[in-house]
């Protein structure tokens, strides 16, 4: 900082001495009188620019008693850099530094930038998917930051306005600043957002002064020409050569020392160097605070307290107040505007460039690539608000966890662990990259999903292929007559057992006996194999029976089930993957690939998996340009821990203690503070006791307990959604009591087990990224304890089983139409596409046209978009006039909106599933969201059991605009609602669809609990209610969501209202069902049966999801076996 | 070629010559004791800092074991390389029982029990290498918690009541009594004798001689103690307890560690000692105590002292290992 100063001064007083001022000259009184004014100490104003003031109005009077000046000043702003303590360390002022005076936030020129600061940090947000490159240029420009800029001072007074002396706001407000900086430091722990912000302050810090040198430039140069009639001052104009000159030299020498500090690796250094150009012993501290945290592992506060400490080094750099000039040249209207430009050009350009260059991009294509990125930006804008409450929320949430974290700390409260040295270092599972298969999808082309590719990456502790544990024993694989007895050739009944079982044995290799032997266990006949022979290849010399690997024993026992059957596998093994678009109101989900979306870790490990995510593009806002798509892999995941103990008899314990001994070394034990060790992955598991080892041990009547803390941390930015088991193992002989967790115990070995009550963990843990909690427990050690020994070794083990959902985020650019122009063959036809239309004949006035403008540039004039938009109920219902809401969870006009693309509302976040959420009677009538069957009486809408007008409710028929529901002629009433009638129905339809018909009927027995028919007894609709909430109606309990999309497009309300419709379309939801059945059939979770064919069929009809009606096939079978004719 | 031949049987000849010659050397070394060579006598036996000596042999257990491993052998040798024999010692095997369990423990030959109570004799004129005797456990090896490895370890403790002898012939000297040198039948004066062979020895012993009345002369003892073993002393009388998991009675809590009993005998005299012999040892390590005794002989002469010190002893030693995961 002084060096720099230092050499401005020269600049100035070798200007001074050259006589390089201004050409009209000043008088030397002019200059006796400023010197006179420096010497007197004017406190505002600080010797470099009294040197510009002089430099600018003396002109031959340098003399010695300017040199003496110059001295005077320089050492009275020593002083006054000394004095001021913690203020001048941190804040580089005394009380008239701009920190400490009032301040206007509502002040012009502070405000616009503190909008670009902010605009910045959110770009930077958003454009955190392309890390790889902005993290390069970044980096270049983070060494940038060794810069010294000169005329922080402008920066200063750009930021906080010119302001008053003694503001509390004023510190305030740099404070709240200050912690913003290290708030976002902390919440993310992004090294790269933390360098874009760093960068932020670069772009300004290195290009305002320059650009300021150059203003002042050129404001001196006018100023001079006023004054001097036009003549132009070389002198200027070569002083600002020198000082950019200066600053190169500057920035090479300390550009270099702290970048090959970073270069070599040595970071700390790199950091104290950094700390020590920029800001002397008040920023080299920071430095050092920062390497003492990294020894603790908290080094990616780092960039935290660097800001924080830039901060403080650029609001400290201004201590003197401007001269009359420089106040009028930064707060003219003109050079604000010019500034603020500038800046805006300079961040774009900073911004973008390293794309540009990074991408292939030549530098002379920057403006068209700034061009692109800036157009690609504003794409963006539809997915800001939601990223940014998001992000806010987040980040929110890390500062809240981080201050819990810092209070168990001081408490004494966080019981840490280390990771299992042995153990897999990638334990977990990762989503690698989530990216859109396409650039922009176009929403009216022919492909009907935009599709997103997720590439998955994983390992597990217990890995298992799940499929080992499939039980085929349901699979008819020999016909009765395929026993021993009639078999002449074994060999081929082995083939065609063979060809049964498909790829899943291969007999080549197998002897005769085990194929018979097969066989006959098969037919429930006695079976031998003769195993001598098989074991005389793998027996030892010595006859054991153990394999040897090298001179290794290897116990004959290699493998093992680690689960008992498919289902217990799964449970343990699979990944349920989800994804879809929140918007502001409603979350639309995604078809995800493959099907049903479920993933083995067994897939993952190794060398990953990949799926896809497709959103229906249908359900996009046309009116949006880009969504933002979460992806959701949630697995199950089991982290195991281990602490070990000593215990010892008490009173022994005294007795060593009593002597002098410390008892751990006093029997030669190197541990003498064990850890808790714990398995890599999503959560670390602390514990530790709260006495020192060894733990007493007394005997029956006098038990000593002690507190058995344990924590635990979620480590990653993840969620725990549920604890599916929580045991804690201890060693026999010792109790164990967790407070007011019901502990269920079982013996398992020599151990006991205790199962802490998953139902306290609905209530008490949810565990989200960096989230910590707690668990005490008492522990009581007995006599049994002990082994024979004077000191015994015993291990406490947790092991949690929980389900861990990992979430990552993309966007989706999109637009409507297809991505082609239609050609309009007359100047006067109006363009229909989307994408816009060229005109093909030469005498249009344009070449090419928008959507609804033909080629002469007229708009249609019944266009849509020049009807206003309802804003009243009673507006509503006029379509003529008024354009609808597009929004399908507005009410008064979602049910009734032409375009209506949404088959429900039941996405609709914070949907109450009630008839009076309708405001309208066509709403209320039309139930468009499915959530009851309503009626609009007495000005209200009600449920139709609610009324004695039943069967009435869903008429609604001439809705103009509803497509077929103004159609349902053939609507049933309830009383025309006969099962006799209904069979047949579905007998019929099943026969025109190729379904078998017992089967048809099966389904729509059970579906409608026997009844065969669409109405309850009240009139109103058969509902059924799902355990999510939503609901199945009719006969063949047709739910709201099959109703569009992979299914087809369907009438809704005539399902609820026709049974012969909900027939129909039960039954080809069914067949489209069983039309995809896999050949190799599918396995369901819910009973690890693999279901082929038409019981695939029948699966997919009730779901896939376990847990409910997991045996529905078998039902539906039972039942349809009635139907057989 | 036949130069190579001739060359390599010289060399031949000359390795066998030089070998017959060391052998015959070492040959001849190895005089039955009871021959006509060399006679031990205790005080040779007597040396060296070496009680009851447990070591792992080597492999036994090997660095790493697999998990579910029923045959893991850990192997020791036993030996009491001290001159003093152990009775009712105690050996008490400590193996993490998470990760370990114990099939059987043979001792000697004989089966025991995890606490293994032993007699064995030390070095003697009829057995001058002392006892030895093998300790083989055979363990299982379990699941392991976490990871592939489990770090693991099997500890032995080891506890013996144990007798440190020191003969010396002595020159008591009273100082009063001037004398020509060359004249003196004996001269007296402090003496540090070594190590007696056992971990706990006389480390020094000063000796003052001087007249108290006109015919009574005073010889007083500071015979200093130091434990050189890497175990820690005890008290005699309670290896079990403090090798097992038992505690100890109320009355002996506590004075249990660091404590030696000294008996002095000059003589044919016994010397009484401070503290009734008891010396406690520093920091388990030094110790001193002062005996003395008044005699009525005014002029020097040369007698024997025996100083006899017991104790109780007790170590562990411990071999880490590895449990690796399997299938």
């Amino acid at each position: 900082m002084t060096g720099n100063k230092k050499k401005t001064e020269d600049v100035a007083v070798d200007a001074l001495k050259s006589g390089v001022a201004g050409p009209e000259g000043i008088a030397a009184g002019e200059v006796a009188d400023i010197l006179k004014k420096k010497k007197e100490g004017a406190e505002e104003e600080s010797e470099e620019e009294a040197k510009e003031e002089a430099e600018e109005e003396a002109e031959e009077e340098a003399s010695e008693e300017e040199a003496e000046a110059e001295k005077m000043a320089e050492g009275r702003s020593h002083k006054k850099h000394k004095k001021s303590g913690f203020k001048n360390l941190f804040l580089g002022g005394g009380d008239d530094h701009p920190f400490f005076k009032k301040v206007s936030i509502f002040d012009e020129s502070s405000l616009i930038f503190w909008i670009i600061f902010f605009i910045f940090l959110f770009l930077a947000y958003l454009f955190r998917d392309n890390s790889v490159y902005v993290t390069a240029g970044l980096t270049i420009l983070f060494l940038l930051l060794m810069f010294k800029p000169r005329f922080i001072h402008y920066l200063d007074i750009q930021l906080f306005g010119e302001i008053k002396k003694d503001s509390n706001i004023g510190k305030i407000f740099k404070l709240v600043l200050i912690s913003l900086f290290v708030w976002v430091g902390i919440s993310t722990k992004s090294v790269y957002l933390q360098a874009v912000i760093i960068a932020i302050f670069v772009i300004i810090e290195l290009f305002m002064p320059m650009g300021y040198k150059f203003f002042m430039y050129l404001e001196t140069k006018r100023e001079r020409d006023r004054r001097s009639g036009g003549r132009s001052g070389r002198s200027v104009g070569m002083k600002f050569l020198v000082s950019l000159i200066l600053d190169a030299l500057d920035a090479a020498v300390f550009f270099w020392l702290p970048g090959i500090s970073f270069a070599i690796g040595v970071d700390a250094l790199g950091i104290i160097l950094c700390g020590i150009i920029l800001w002397g012993p008040g920023f080299a501290i920071i430095g050092i605070i920062d390497l003492i945290l990294s020894l603790f592992g908290w080094g990616h506060l780092f960039p935290a307290f660097l800001i924080a400490g830039l901060i403080a080094y650029l609001t400290g750099s201004a201590t003197r107040a401007l001269n009359s000039k420089e106040k009028s040249s930064v707060s003219g209207f003109t050079a604000k505007l010019g500034k603020i430009l500038f800046v805006i050009v300079m961040g774009v350009l900073l911004i973008t460039a390293p794309f540009a260059i990074l991408a292939g991009g030549r530098v002379q294509d920057i403006p068209g690539v700034i061009m692109f990125n800036a157009m690609k930006a504003s794409e963006y804008k539809d997915v800001v608000q939601v990223d940014f409450i998001s992000w806010l929320n987040e980040s929110w949430h890390d500062l809240k966890s981080w201050g819990n974290r810092q209070m168990l700390i001081g408490q004494g409260d966080y019981y840490t662990g280390q990771v299992d040295r042995y153990s897999k270092q990638n334990l977990g599972v990762f989503i690698e990259k989530v990216q859109p298969y396409e650039k922009r999808f176009f929403l009216h082309d022919d492909e009907q999903y935009a599709i997103v590719g997720v590439d998955l990456k994983g390992d597990t502790l217990d890995l298992e292929d799940c499929d080992e544990y499939i039980d085929y024993g349901d699979v008819s694989v020999f016909s009765s007559s395929d026993t021993t007895e009639n078999v002449e050739d074994i060999e081929s009944v082995g083939r065609s057992l063979e060809d049964k079982l498909r790829d899943k044995i291969d007999i080549s290799d197998m002897e005769e006996d085990i194929i018979r032997a097969m066989i006959n266990l098969y037919n429930k006949e006695p079976a031998s194999i003769d195993f001598t022979k098989y074991n005389d290849q793998e027996q030892d010399a010595d006859g054991s029976d153990s394999d040897s690997i090298g001179n290794s024993f290897v116990p004959s026992t290699v493998s093992r089930r680690l689960y008992a059957n498919y289902p217990d596998c799964m449970r343990d093994q699979s990944i349920n993957l989800s994804c879809g678009v929140n918007t502001k109101k409603i979350r639309i989900d995604g078809v995800i690939d493959p099907q049903p979306p479920v993933l083995e870790m067994f897939d993952l490990a190794g060398g990953g998996e990949g799926f896809e995510c497709s959103i229906y593009k249908g359900e996009l806002d046309e009116d949006k340009t880009s969504e933002s798509v979460n992806v959701n892999v949630r697995f199950p995941f089991t982290t195991k821990a281990y602490l070990k103990t000593y215990l010892m008899n008490e009173y022994k314990k005294r007795d060593l203690k009593r002597s002098g001994h410390e008892v751990l070394k006093f029997y030669s034990i190197k541990d003498l503070n064990p850890m808790a060790v714990y398995t890599n992955g999503p959560i670390m598991i602390g514990m530790e006791p709260l006495q020192d080892l060894p733990l007493g041990v007394k005997p029956e009547n006098q038990k000593r307990s002690t507190r058995l803390g344990i924590t635990i941390d979620n480590r990653w930015k993840g969620v725990v959604k549920r604890i599916n088991l929580f045991w804690i193992i201890v060693p026999k002989g010792i109790e164990l009591e967790c407070g007011s967790y019901t502990l269920n115990k079982k013996v398992i070995d020599d151990s006991d087990v205790y199962e802490i009550n998953a139902e306290h963990f609905k209530r008490d843990l949810d565990l989200r990224g960096g989230d910590v909690k707690n668990f005490y427990c008492r522990i009581t050690p007995t006599l049994e304890a002990l082994d024979s020994g004077p000191i015994t070794t015993k291990y406490i083990k947790i092991l949690i089983k929980y389900d861990y959902e990992m979430t990552k985020k993309t966007t989706i650019m999109y637009k409507k139409g297809d991505g082609m122009q239609t050609e309009l063959e007359n100047c006067e036809d109006f363009c229909q596409d989307y994408d816009g239309c060229f005109c093909s004949k030469r005498d249009c006035e344009y070449v090419e046209v928008k959507i609804e403008r033909n080629c002469n540039g007229n708009k249609r004039k019944d266009s849509r978009s020049d009807k206003p938009e309802c804003k009243d109920i009673d507006e509503c219902s006029d379509y003529d006039n008024y354009e609808c809401s597009k929004d399908m969870c507005d009410y008064y006009c979602y049910p009734i909106y032409i375009n209506n693309k949404y088959s429900s509302c039941a996405p609709c976040k914070g949907m109450i599933s009630r008839c009076d959420m309708y405001p309208n009677s066509v709403s209320c009538e039309t139930d468009a969201c499915g959530t009851a069957n309503c009626i609009w009486k007495d000005e209200k809408c009600v449920p139709v059991s609610g009324t004695d007008s039943a069967g009435g409710g869903t008429s609604g028929g001439g809705i103009g605009g509803t497509g077929g529901t103004g159609g349902t002629g053939g609507t049933m009433t309830f009383a025309e609602d006969d099962p006799a009638k209904n069979k047949q129905m579905i007998r019929d339809i099943a026969r025109e669809k190729g379904i078998e018909e017992h089967i048809a009927l099966g389904i729509a027995h059970i579906e409608s609990g026997g009844t065969f028919k669409q109405f309850k007894s009240d009139g109103s609709v058969l509902i059924g209610r799902n355990p999510g909430g939503n609901h199945d109606y009719g006969i063949m309990q047709i739910n709201r969501k099959w109703t569009s999309g992979v299914f087809g497009n369907y009438d809704f309300s005539r399902i609820k209202s026709s049974p012969e419709y909900n027939i129909r379309i039960g039954l080809t939801i069914f067949k489209i069902g069983l039309d995809r059945a896999p050949k190799n059939g599918k396995v369901f979770d819910g009973n690890g049966k693999r279901y082929y064919g038409i019981d695939y069929g029948i699966r997919s009809y009730n779901g896939w999801g376990a847990g409910i009606n997991d045996d529905y096939v078998e039902k539906v079978k039972s039942f349809a076996n009635q139907y057989v004719t | 070629m036949k130069k190579i031949k001739k060359s390599m049987n010289k060399n031949c000849k000359l390795f066998i010559i030089v070998l017959t010659i060391i052998l015959s050397i070492i040959v001849s070394g190895c005089t039955p004791i009871d021959g006509g060579g060399t006679q031990f006598t205790m005080k040779d036996l007597r040396k060296g800092n070496k009680g009851l000596e447990i070591k792992f042999i080597k492999d036994a257990p090997p660095n790493v074991v697999f998990e579910n491993d029923p045959n893991i052998l850990i192997a020791l040798s036993v030996e009491n390389l001290g001159a003093s024999d152990i009775k009712n010692g105690v050996i008490s095997i400590g193996v993490e029982e998470d990760y370990m369990s114990i099939n059987e423990i043979n001792f000697n030959n004989e089966d025991k029990t995890d606490l293994i109570v032993f007699d064995l004799e030390g070095k003697s004129i009829d057995n001058p290498i002392g006892g030895y005797a093998p300790l083989e456990i055979y363990t299982t090896s379990k699941d392991i918690s976490l990871s592939r490895l489990q770090d693991t370890s099997a500890r032995i403790f080891s506890c013996y009541d144990y007798q440190t002898i020191l003969e010396e012939s002595i020159c008591l000297d009273p100082v009063e009594i001037r004398k020509d040198m060359s004249s003196k039948a004996c001269v007296g004066g402090n003496f540090a004798p070594g190590t007696q062979g056992a971990p706990v020895n006389v480390k020094k012993v000063d000796v003052l001689s001087k007249r108290i009345t006109g015919n009574k002369v005073r010889h007083i003892f500071r015979i200093k103690v130091g434990n050189d073993g890497r175990g820690n002393v005890i008290i005699p009388g309670i290896s079990e307890e403090m090798c097992s998991n038992k505690e100890l009675d109320s009355e002996k809590r506590r004075r249990v560690f660091d404590l030696v009993k000294v008996k002095v005998k000059l003589g044919i005299d016994n010397i009484k000692c401070r503290n009734n012999g008891v010396v406690k040892l520093t920091n388990g390590k030094l110790g001193e105590t002062i005996c003395e005794i008044d005699t009525t002989q005014l002029g020097e002469y040369v007698t024997s002292l025996v100083i006899q010190l017991d104790y109780g002893y007790m170590f562990n030693i411990a071999r880490d290992f590895k449990i690796e995961k399997i299938g």
